[in-house]
């Protein structure tokens, strides 16, 4: 994240103010109903935690996402129902390189104690060589309503966090998933 | 400048307003610019404000959620003459197809096709050679071939 | 002697020359060659036939007249964007240089006050949502779709990957386990 570079000979000592102010008006900014869900996590932190800007960012909900499930439905109606079922998708992606391994993973096991002080439940812990994946979810009484996946890869170089939020059937989104490719995501708007 | 802009972003008022920041620039750089090469700046100044007014659109893009209960799809003009449903869905497939190309295709089809340029008032627009410009000219019209195929053949035609 | 090479050319060759065929480029030889092959080759007739099409809706498609109010628009903008600049270069060498001798004492003033209207201002209007509401357009939901798609694969690929390494664990284990 680039700093603001102020002329040495403008002497005006007051932009840490200017900061401190944007930083208290921010609870009023960005008032969504969706932060109101119980499975949706705000990603607006990681950006500071990770000190740059995401190479890899979707965000598709509301009436986008219903947009969405019907443009699929003629060549793929189960992945239009299980879209159907989801208020949101959101993710991010930052650059891994192998001499941030280490501080990255502290950084998501901020982000995982966060989620489990949250009432977030672990699925998977992986901790394998230069791979690191936890999955969570966010259950109420009779389904799942949430799920993050965090990944770190060092072989990948990446680290990637995804948060579905809606009535979810990992097994069915897994097996829908599997049709899909993950080559790399690029834009197919100019 | 418009009629580019206009084909380019398929949307009269964002063509407005680029063309209208294409024109204060030029004022503003007046001085700068070659007395002889205006059309060619200013051509080459509202492909690249175009490009970007298409990114910010995109960036937005991002967070749309349309309002409570009414999503419009955006369409693009088609005013002219009535054409039958097949001739439409053509055009619309087109118009997909060309906008799915990326730069600098996109801009040398329309440079090209829609506001008949030659290959070398294009290389002067684009500042590119002038052989790049017909390769890459031949792999754009490539691309909306091989595209439209693959659709038409999915559509019920 | 018959000079006209009658062979079928190769693909690439039509297809490096079929832009130049449909913008009458091509020199009298590979004309004729060319027309032989189209005639005679039922593909690269259809190819033909489409970039003809696509051809033709592009050069027939509709472009609106330019509006009957851009250009007023635009000469009144030039226009004070003019004055703007006079005013300004009035501004940097008069009125700046009487100003800064007092910079230290009104700008912080000046700011803090502006920070408070703008805190304000954002309380009052009930929070700033960044996202502009705008109307969803094919390309915007076809990019969606293809990022719906990447991100169930991705799910489902780093299932099947933790899977496999858990099954690498265990698995050993599992072996050297005792067995009912």
């Amino acid at each position: 994240m680039s700093n603001p570079i102020l002329p040495m000979n403008r002497p005006f000592p007051h932009w840490t103010i200017v900061l401190a102010c944007l930083a208290l008006i921010r609870p009023v900014l960005a008032q969504d109903e969706l932060s109101q869900v119980p499975g949706y996590v705000d990603f607006s932190e990681l950006t500071s935690q990770f000190g740059e800007a995401p190479t890899l960012e979707v965000n598709i909900k509301g009436q986008l996402l219903k947009l969405v499930a019907e443009a699929s439905r003629a060549d793929d109606p189960e992945l239009a129902d299980l879209l159907l079922e989801l208020q949101a998708i959101q993710v991010r992606g930052y650059p891994l390189r192998r001499a941030q391994f280490r501080s990255m993973e502290r950084r998501s096991e901020i982000l995982a104690g966060q989620l489990e002080a949250d009432g977030w439940e672990t699925v998977v812990n992986l901790r394998d060589f230069g791979q690191y994946v936890d999955m969570y979810v966010k259950q109420n009484a009779t389904a799942i309503e949430g799920m993050v996946l965090l990944v770190l890869d060092s072989e990948a170089g990446e680290t990637v966090f995804i948060n579905i939020v809606g009535n979810i059937d990992p097994q069915e989104m897994g097996r829908i998933g599997s049709k899909f490719t993950t080559a790399q995501l690029e834009d197919i708007t100019p | 400048m418009f009629g580019f802009a206009y084909h380019f972003l398929g949307d009269r008022e964002e063509a407005e307003d680029v063309t209208q920041e294409v024109f204060i620039r030029f004022w503003n750089h007046r001085q700068e610019i070659d007395g002889g090469q205006p059309i060619g700046w200013l051509l080459r100044v509202t492909r690249n404000a175009s490009v970007d007014a298409l990114r910010r659109r995109s960036a937005y893009r991002k967070t749309i959620t349309g309002d409570s209960g009414r999503v419009d799809i955006a369409h693009g003009d088609t005013p002219g003459p009535a054409r039958d449903a097949e001739s439409n869905d053509f055009r619309t497939l087109l118009n997909l197809a060309v906008d799915r190309l990326g730069e600098p295709y996109k801009s040398l089809v329309l440079l090209r096709e829609v506001q008949d340029l030659s290959y070398q008032e294009i290389a002067d627009t684009l500042e590119l050679p002038l052989t790049t410009v017909k390769v890459y000219l031949h792999r754009a019209r490539k691309m909306l071939r091989e595209h439209l195929t693959e659709v038409m053949h999915r559509e019920p035609y | 002697m018959n000079p006209i090479d009658d062979s079928r050319p190769t693909d690439a060759w039509i297809d490096e020359r079929l832009e130049a065929f449909l913008d009458g480029d091509l020199p009298p030889e590979e004309l004729a060659r060319m027309e032989r092959v189209l005639a005679n080759d039922p593909t690269w007739h259809v190819r033909l036939t489409l970039a003809t099409r696509i051809q033709a809706e592009l050069r027939a498609s509709f472009t609106p007249a330019v509006p009957a109010g851009l250009t007023r628009v635009i000469l009144s903008r030039a226009r004070r964007a003019h004055r703007a600049q006079v005013w300004g270069d009035w501004w940097r060498t008069g009125l700046q240089t009487f100003l800064a001798r007092f910079r230290a004492a009104w700008q912080p003033a000046l700011a803090l006050t502006s920070i408070a209207a703008l805190a304000t201002f954002l309380y009052l209007a009930g929070g700033f949502n960044a996202s502009r509401t705008a109307p969803a357009t094919v390309p915007d939901v076809e990019q969606a779709l293809a990022e719906v798609k990447w991100t169930l694969g991705y799910i489902s690929k780093t299932g099947r990957k933790t899977g496999e390494s858990v099954q690498s664990a265990i698995g050993p284990l599992l072996q050297g386990s005792p067995h009912e």
